[in-house]
C-alpha cells in the first residue's frame, strides 16, 4: 500500500490529540484508555506505544495522573486531561477541521478534473 | 503441562525483551514503561486473558518490545559521549614520551618521531593551547631537569636519567588525564 507509510506519520501525530480528547471530562486507566484506542479501526497498531506517549503527556503536563485501587487487578494509573490538555485539544481540533477540509477540497477537485 | 506456567513463561519472557530493550533509556522512564506493561498485561489477565493463546494475543496487540522502546525514546536526545582520547591522540602522546629514548637509536628517528607527535599534538581537538605547550615542552623541560641536576648538583648521570624520565612521564600523564573531548554543539 502506497499511502501506508503516510498513515502511519499521520496517525502517530494524531494520536496524542485522539488520548486527549477520550481524557476530557472523565478519567480513565491505562488500559481502558488502550481498549478505548483500539475498539476504533485503523487508531492503534501497537497498544504498548500508548503507555510512553501517556508518559510524555504527563511530563508535558497535558495530563495529570492519580493512583486508585481496583477490585479485579493492581492498583490503576488513572489519566484525566489538564486545563493545558483541554487548551492543546482545542487548538489542534481547529486546525484539523481546517486541514481536513483543504484536503478534501484538493482530492474533490482532482478527482473531477 | 500447567497452562499457567506456560503462559506465563511467555509473559515473562515478552518482559524479559522488554527490559533488555529498556536499557538505554534513563531509569525513572523505564521502570515506568515496564510497570505499565506488567499492569496491563495484570488487566487483560483479570479481563479473562488466560490461555496461552490469548496471552499471547496480548503480548502481540501490545507490540515488539523494540516498537514501544523506540516511543519511549522519542524526543528524547541520544547523546554520543565522545571517547576523551582516539587512538591517534595515543599515538601523538606516545611518540612524544618515547621519541627521545629512541636518541640513541638514531637522532633522525627520534627527531623525526617528535616533529611528528608535536604535529599530531597541535592538530587534535582535545588539548587545551596551555597542555599543547606543556606536551611540547616534555621533552625540554625533563632535559633541563637532568641538566640541572648535572651542573648544580653534580649528581650521577642516573640519577639525572631518572629525574628526567620522572618527569617526562609525569608531564604525559598529566597530558592524557587533561584531555577533553570538545563539547558537542548539534
Amino acid at each position: 500500500m502506497v499511502a501506508e507509510k503516510v498513515f502511519t506519520q499521520l496517525r502517530r501525530g494524531t494520536l496524542e490529540f485522539c488520548v486527549l480528547a477520550l481524557l476530557q471530562g472523565e478519567p480513565r486507566y491505562g488500559f481502558e484508555l488502550v481498549k478505548a484506542l483500539s475498539d476504533v479501526d485503523g487508531m492503534v497498531t501497537t497498544e504498548g506505544t500508548i503507555y510512553p506517549l501517556l508518559a510524555r503527556l504527563r511530563r508535558e503536563g497535558l495530563v495529570e495522573t492519580s493512583w486508585q485501587e481496583s477490585g479485579s487487578g493492581p492498583p490503576r494509573r488513572y489519566y484525566t486531561s489538564t486545563p493545558e490538555g483541554s487548551q492543546a485539544l482545542a487548538a489542534f481540533t481547529a486546525d484539523w477541521q481546517r486541514f481536513c477540509t483543504s484536503v478534501d477540497k484538493i482530492l474533490q477537485s482532482g478527482r473531477r478534473g | 503441562m500447567n497452562m499457567e506456567l506456560d503462559s506465563n513463561r511467555l509473559v515473562d519472557a515478552y518482559l524479559d525483551e522488554l527490559a533488555a530493550e529498556a536499557a538505554a533509556l534513563p531509569a525513572g522512564r523505564r521502570d515506568e514503561l515496564l510497570d505499565d506493561m506488567k499492569t496491563h498485561i495484570a488487566e487483560a489477565r483479570a479481563a479473562g486473558a488466560t490461555s496461552d493463546d490469548e496471552i499471547r494475543e496480548v503480548l502481540q496487540r501490545l507490540g515488539r518490545p523494540s516498537e514501544i522502546v523506540a516511543a519511549a525514546t522519542d524526543g528524547l536526545v541520544q547523546v554520543e559521549v565522545p571517547p576523551r582520547l582516539r587512538p591517534w591522540d595515543f599515538v601523538a602522546v606516545g611518540l612524544l614520551l618515547v621519541a627521545p629514548y629512541l636518541l640513541s637509536f638514531s637522532v633522525i628517528v627520534a627527531m623525526v618521531g617528535w616533529v611528528i607527535g608535536v604535529g599530531m599534538l597541535w592538530s587534535s581537538n582535545r588539548w587545551t593551547t596551555i597542555w599543547k605547550l606543556i606536551g611540547t615542552l616534555t621533552w625540554p623541560l625533563g632535559y633541563a631537569v637532568a641538566l640541572a641536576l648535572d651542573m648544580f648538583f653534580q649528581a650521577p648521570i642516573q640519577v639525572s636519567l631518572v629525574a628526567d624520565s620522572l618527569v617526562a612521564i609525569g608531564l604525559t600523564v598529566a597530558l592524557v588525564l587533561n584531555a577533553r573531548a570538545p563539547r558537542q554543539t548539534s
